[in-house]
């Protein structure tokens, strides 16, 4: 309850003399002005903004809502199968919701309508390549993460092989991905709440490190389900009004939007054809690769597959989350259009008056003046509360996803080796939820002002190379052998991290150097078919005693991943 | 029981017709996807004059666009065609199997050992599958 009364509290204290201006009309921040890849909204440092009462009003709203489900979930988590998956009692519509809430962040709604905004297609494909991600989990993936799985993918990779090795290089790989995923996250969290609430970054952290704690050690899965479900239907339905809003100054028609758009934008129809970021081929493909396989590595995203009752509910699932992040992708790009006549020719939004100059606050905001332009001080304050409410989700979904690492598969399985009782198994998986939540909040302050764009990148990146193959291999190919799932997974996590530090994201703009050594932004293309490679030829030249028993073992694995016989069910509640 | 369960599962031709059939629809259905998809990729990264085009003179709709919004729903389409098939006779056909392969288990368990009681065995097989 302290929590609340700080974010009540802390705005009188720190900007009473700025109460008068409420909004983000004002101030000026020095935000990385292009719309930053699917990462972090904030670069740079904002500059802190007058307090927003609306903002702040309607977030104070849905953290009491959210702390009195977290109260509601505690009394009911009471085993491990609870805590890392709401007993598998989620049904598919309420998991479909919360994946579309775990999966679309603050950068998804930012970002990309900011990159509509400023690059027009280019925005399109991004959307696209993290869109085609989901029928292919549902074709090939699915049934069987559900028929195989308990509470993490690692449950999955280790299921015939040898459970230290391979657990500790999937909680190794998971945890890569999470912390990356988590400090992006932060930072990019701290940038914006200081915009859009006026808070301090270093408070903006502690208020997201603690609810996030708080949702993910007391209230487990079914907290942390319910935070994303609420999110996501605040975030649909904020999305939709904008754009309802904003297409009817356009009479809701599609061509007036583009004539106008095209006449106020200054690349003219050219708007339509795909820019500078895509133009080199190897670059387009390995970016769309990372994004499609990525997603289908992530494991706080896989981790959902395991929170409904069986193989049906998993598909129905993925049915409505990508009908709801496909849906959501589409009201951005009309968001991104109407911005830049709404937007774009209205001097109030720009640096001092400037058309066409600064935006802002950012480019990033570009969607936050859209819904004050359209909708006012009071649509504003509840986009901007959305945008707080879906980092806090997405924090959460991660926190869990890394402590079921750390509780599950390394302290159970590897440590003790089975022999942990449920109850030390569930308190070690508290202590690291509120370990990742300091990690998080400390890297967060270390990293303030740092170029984070290539956290998510590279957290997709090694979701695709270190997690994707080793899972895919485990439930398709007969032959995968504890050394090749081992060797496989390693050598893709190495490779894409080596691969993201010599590339320009991180050779160039982090560590200063003047050319960069890998020449494109995203590693998948090279990882992971490398991790692939290794695990193939790894595995084969395995004549082992204990690979040929795991290979035998995958007879009895492959009918229960095409049945579910044996599979964990839902637990009573 | 469950390695004989799983074995007498494997024996049944109607498993292998099962996952014969439900393979053979994911994978041409992903193959849709990674074909189309992949295709539009190489478009915009050797022809973007193509993709910036209007699909018609005069028109406000571009070949990108239009693609891209093609893709979007056909996909979801597609998501959803599996998800009916999979969810109806798939899983009535997996049903069928894994009832088949409890039920097969159970009667010879009872030959074997007359002193277990059956209806005991059948309630805690049907409640592992679940």
């Amino acid at each position: 309850m302290t929590t609340v009364r700080t974010i009540i509290t802390l705005p009188t204290r720190s900007s009473m003399l700025s109460l008068a201006r409420t909004g983000l009309v004002s101030t000026i921040a020095s935000m990385l002005a292009g719309p930053v890849l699917a990462a972090g909204p904030a670069v740079g440092d904002a500059a802190k903004q007058a307090t927003n009462w609306h903002a702040i009003a309607m977030f104070v709203a849905f953290v009491l809502l959210t702390l009195g489900i977290t109260y509601w979930a505690a009394k009911r988590t009471r085993s491990a199968s609870h805590f890392y998956t709401a007993g598998g009692g989620i049904t598919g519509l309420q998991n479909g919701l919360a994946i579309a809430g775990d999966y679309m962040s603050a950068a998804t709604l930012l970002g990309l309508t900011a990159m509509v905004y400023t690059t027009g297609y280019d925005g399109y494909i991004y959307m696209m390549a993290f869109f085609v991600g989901w029928p292919i989990i549902l074709f090939l993936m699915a049934e069987r993460l559900r028929n195989l799985g308990r509470y993490t993918f690692a449950d999955i990779t280790s299921y015939r092989l040898d459970q230290g090795r391979v657990r500790t290089m999937a909680a190794v790989s998971s945890l890569t991905v999470v912390c990356f995923y988590l400090v992006a996250q932060m930072v990019g969290a701290g940038q914006l709440i200081k915009l859009l609430f006026g808070l301090d970054y270093v408070i903006a952290l502690f208020i997201v490190g603690g609810l996030m704690m708080i949702y993910v050690t007391f209230g487990g899965m079914i907290a942390t389900t319910w935070v994303q479900i609420i999110k996501a239907c605040m975030l649909l339905a904020g999305g939709t009004f904008v754009m309802l809003l904003a297409l009817q100054q356009f009479g809701f028609s599609y061509a007036t939007l583009v004539t106008e758009a095209t006449a106020t934008h200054k690349l003219g129809f050219k708007l339509f054809q795909p820019g500078a970021l895509l133009a080199d081929p190897v670059n387009a493909v390995s970016l769309c690769i990372g994004l499609m396989f990525g997603t289908a590595g992530l494991p706080h995203i896989l981790m959902r597959f395991f929170t409904v009752s069986d193989a049906k509910a998993a598909r129905k699932s993925v049915l409505y989350a990508s009908g709801f992040v496909g849906y959501f992708f589409n009201v951005i790009f009309l968001m991104g259009l109407a911005a830049i006549v709404i937007v774009g020719t209205n001097p109030a939004y720009f640096e001092g008056g400037q058309i066409g100059g600064r935006i802002v606050g950012g480019g990033n905001m570009v969607v936050m003046h859209l819904a004050s332009a359209v909708g006012g001080d009071l649509l504003l304050g509840f986009l901007a509360a959305v945008a707080f409410a879906t980092i806090l989700a997405v924090v959460s979904g991660l926190a869990l996803a890394g402590a079921s690492a750390i509780s599950h598969d390394l302290y159970a399985r590897v440590i003790m080796k089975g022999r942990a009782t449920e109850q030390t198994e569930l308190r070690v998986s508290k202590f690291a939820s509120i370990g990742l939540g300091i990690v998080a909040i400390t890297l967060g302050i270390l990293f303030e002002r740092m170029n984070v764009a290539f956290m998510v990148g590279l957290a997709f990146g090694i979701a695709a190379s270190a997690n994707f193959p080793v899972l895919i291999l485990s439930m398709y190919w007969r032959g995968l052998t504890t050394k090749g799932a081992v060797a496989g997974g390693y050598a893709g996590l190495v490779c894409a991290v080596v691969l993201v530090v010599l590339s320009k994201l991180v050779w160039v703009q982090v560590l200063g150097y003047k050319a960069a050594i890998f020449p494109y932004d995203q590693p998948a293309l090279f990882s992971m078919p490398l991790a692939f490679l290794v695990t193939i030829v790894v595995s084969m030249l395995d004549r082992s005693r204990a690979a040929e028993a795991e290979k035998r073992a995958f007879e009895d694995q492959y009918v229960r991943a095409q049945t579910g016989y044996g599979a964990a069910g839902a637990v009573s509640h | 029981m469950s390695e004989a369960v799983y074995a007498r599962i494997r024996a049944n031709p109607k498993f292998v017709q099962l996952v014969e059939r439900r393979g053979r629809l994911a994978w041409t259905l992903a193959a849709v996807v990674f074909v189309l998809f992949y295709a539009l990729v190489l478009t915009i990264a050797f022809a973007p004059g193509v993709i910036g085009s209007r699909v018609m003179e005069g028109s406000t709709l571009s070949v990108g666009i239009a693609a891209g919004l093609f893709q979007f729903v056909f996909f979801w389409v597609l998501t959803a065609v599996y998800v009916g098939k999979a969810n109806s006779d798939f899983d009535a056909m997996t049903a069928e199997v894994v009832a088949d392969a409890v039920a097969a288990e159970v009667a010879s368990n009872r030959d074997a050992s007359p002193a277990a009681p059956a209806v005991e065995r059948v309630k805690e097989a049907s409640g592992a599958a679940r």
